[in-house]
C-alpha cells in the first residue's frame, strides 16, 4: 500500500491518488474539526480537503508527515470559521482571546463530558498555544513535534510549553480534595 | 535527541483527570455522506484543474496585518534602555552574537563579511530538563536550530537534521498572546515599547496575558533575528510586565553576567538571563516555585531546577543542512 507521502507527491500529476488520503484521514480531520466546531464539521471537512487539495504542491516529504500536514491545514480553516463566526467584541476581550481561538467550544465539549470544573479552569488559564498543543496531542494522538508543526511554532518551544501546561495541570489538581472532582484522579 | 528532551504521551498526560480529558475527545465519526462529500469536492476541483482552471493555488496565511495600533496605558520603566552601538553594528554586519568565546563549542560565522540580510537564524544551545522519572541524567543536551522564514531546521544531539517547515501556513511564527507574528513581521514592528506592547498584546486580557507576553517575548529575543532596537524594546516590555523582578549582575551556569527578569506563573518560577549590551538571552531557567510540587515521583523544593537553556551562541547563517532522509 502506498504511504501518505507516495500518494501526496503522485496526486501532482495524477490526481486521482489524492482520493485515498480523503479515505484515510477524513475519520481524524473531522473529529478535529467536530470537538472544536460541532455543528460545522461536515463543511469543515470539506473545505480543508480542498485546501489541502489546492495546497498539495507546497507540501514536502522531507518535512514531516502527511497526517501533521493536513492538520495544519484544518487548523487554517478552522480559524478562518471562526473569524467569521464574528463573535461580539466584547465576549471575546472577556474571554481574553483571539476570535479564531476554539477554546469556547472546546470547554462546552469539557463541560458536556462531565469534566472536572477544576481542570476546565486550569486548562483555561495558560497561554492558548500551551492548551492548544495539549489538545492536539490528547485528542488528535500527535507527537509533540508534529503537534508543533501543526502551531507553526519551533519544537523547542513546543517542548518547554508542554511540560508547563503539564506541570500547571499536575500541580492544580493534583492538590485537591479528590471530592471535588469529576474526574479520574491518578 | 537524548532521552530525557523527548517527550510523549506518557510523559504528558499523566496529570489527574487526563483520562476523562481524552474521554472527552471521543465523537462519533464522519458519516458516509460527509466523506463523500469531501471527496466530490476533491473530484471537482480535480476537473477544474484539469480544464486548465490556473496554477496550484497557494493557502491563504492565516495572521493579522502588522500595524501600529492605539496606545495602551503606560508600563512603568524599570531599567534604562540603551541599544549598544555595537550591537547594531554587529547585527548590521550579520555577526553571530558568540558570548561564550572561550567554548570550544561556539562556531565561527560565515557570516561576518556580509551585509544583506541572512535567510537563516542559528542558534546553538545547551538544554537540560528534568526527567519525571528516577533515570535523570545530569548533563544537557547540545542542539543547533537554523530558523527561516519557512520554518525550523533542528540537529540534536544525534546528528540527525530535521526539518518542520510550514510554507503552507506562513512558516515561522511566534505566538504572542493568541496571535502571530511572522518572520516577516520582525522588521516591521514598532520599536517604541508602548507601540510594540500594544502590538504583541492585542486585544488579550486577563491573568494569563503576563505570562503569554513574558513567553512570547522570551520566543523573539531566543529564536527570532529581531534587530537591536526590536530586541531593546522587548527587554524594556519585559521588565515591565506586572510582577516581574529585575535583577541585575546575575552569573548564569556558565559564569556569564546579565540581568534576569523572573515572573512567577503558576507553580513555575520562570527566569531569564539577559545580556543588557545585545538584549540577547543567556539563559532560560525555570524553577519550582514552591516546595512540593510534584514531579513524577519526586518532590520537588522551592528553586530545584525544572529545565534549563543556555545559549552558546545565536546569529545569521547563509547555510543550513540538508534534512537527514527519513527512515
Amino acid at each position: 500500500m502506498a504511504t501518505d507521502e507516495e500518494l501526496l507527491a503522485r496526486s501532482g500529476t495524477d490526481a486521482s491518488a489524492f482520493e485515498p488520503l480523503v479515505e484515510r484521514h477524513s475519520r481524524a480531520l473531522h473529529g478535529y474539526f467536530a470537538r472544536r466546531a460541532p455543528g460545522a464539521a461536515d463543511d469543515l471537512l470539506a473545505e480543508a480537503w480542498l485546501r489541502a487539495y489546492a495546497g498539495r504542491g507546497t507540501y514536502d516529504a522531507a518535512r514531516g508527515p502527511v497526517r501533521a500536514w493536513l492538520f495544519g491545514v484544518a487548523r487554517n480553516v478552522l480559524a478562518a470559521h471562526w473569524r467569521g463566526q464574528e463573535r461580539p467584541a466584547a465576549a471575546a476581550a472577556l474571554a481574553g482571546e483571539a476570535s479564531s481561538d476554539p477554546w469556547h467550544a472546546v470547554d462546552r465539549r469539557l463541560d458536556a463530558a462531565a469534566v472536572a470544573p477544576l481542570m476546565r479552569r486550569t486548562l483555561a488559564e495558560p497561554p492558548a498555544v500551551e492548551r492548544e498543543l495539549l489538545l492536539l496531542i490528547a485528542w488528535e494522538q500527535l507527537s509533540p513535534t508534529e503537534a508543533a508543526a501543526v502551531v507553526g511554532v519551533p519544537a523547542g518551544t513546543a517542548r518547554s510549553r508542554l511540560h508547563r501546561a503539564r506541570t500547571r495541570l499536575r500541580a492544580a489538581l493534583g492538590s485537591s480534595a479528590p471530592l471535588s472532582l469529576t474526574g479520574d484522579l491518578a | 535527541m537524548t532521552g530525557q528532551q523527548d517527550m510523549n504521551d506518557g510523559d504528558l498526560l499523566d496529570f489527574p483527570g487526563a483520562g476523562r480529558l481524552r474521554a472527552a475527545g471521543k465523537v462519533t465519526p464522519p458519516s458516509a455522506d460527509a466523506v463523500a462529500a469531501a471527496l466530490a469536492a476533491v473530484r471537482s476541483a480535480a476537473a477544474g484543474r484539469a480544464e486548465g482552471d490556473g496554477p496550484t493555488v497557494e493557502l491563504e496565511l492565516e495572521r493579522d496585518p502588522v500595524t501600529a495600533v492605539a496606545p495602551v496605558r503606560t508600563w512603568r520603566r524599570r531599567l534604562p534602555v540603551l541599544v549598544s552601538a555595537a550591537a547594531v553594528v554587529a547585527i548590521a554586519l550579520g555577526i553571530a552574537f558568540q558570548p561564550w568565546s572561550d567554548s570550544s563549542d561556539v562556531q565561527s560565522s560565515p557570516a561576518a563579511e556580509r551585509t544583506e540580510t541572512a535567510p537563516y537564524w542559528k542558534v546553538r544551545t545547551l538544554e537540560w530538563m528534568r526527567s519525571s522519572d528516577e533515570t535523570q541524567r545530569t548533563d544537557g543536551a547540545y542542539k543547533t536550530v537554523w530558523l527561516s522564514r519557512s520554518g525550523t531546521r533542528e540537529q540534536p544531539a544525534n546528528g540527525l537534521v530535521q526539518d518542520y517547515s510550514r510554507e503552507d501556513t506562513g512558516g515561522t511564527a511566534y505566538v504572542i498572546c493568541g496571535k502571530p507574528v511572522l518572520w516577516d513581521d520582525l522588521k516591521k514592528l514598532p520599536t517604541d515599547p508602548a507601540a510594540l506592547r500594544a502590538r504583541l498584546v492585542g486585544k488579550a486580557t486577563g491573568e494569563g496575558v503576563a505570562e503569554d507576553l513574558y513567553n512570547g517575548i522570551e520566543d523573539l529575543l531566543t529564536q527570532s533575528p529581531a534587530e537591536p532596537r526590536l530586541r531593546a524594546a522587548l527587554f524594556e516590555i519585559l521588565t515591565g510586565i506586572p510582577g516581574a523582578r529585575v535583577t541585575e549582575r546575575v552569573k548564569d551556569s556558565t559564569g556569564r553576567s546579565g540581568t534576569a527578569v523572573d515572573l512567577d506563573a503558576d507553580t513555575w518560577r520562570l527566569r531569564l538571563i539577559i545580556d543588557t549590551g545585545t538584549f540577547h538571552v543567556l539563559e532560560s531557567v525555570d524553577t519550582a516555585r514552591n516546595d512540593g510540587l510534584s514531579w513524577g515521583k519526586q518532590k520537588l523544593r522551592a528553586g530545584d531546577l525544572i529545565q534549563r537553556t543556555t545559549y552558546l551562541s545565536v546569529g545569521p547563517a547563509w547555510e543550513a543542512p540538508k534534512p537527514s532522509k527519513r527512515t
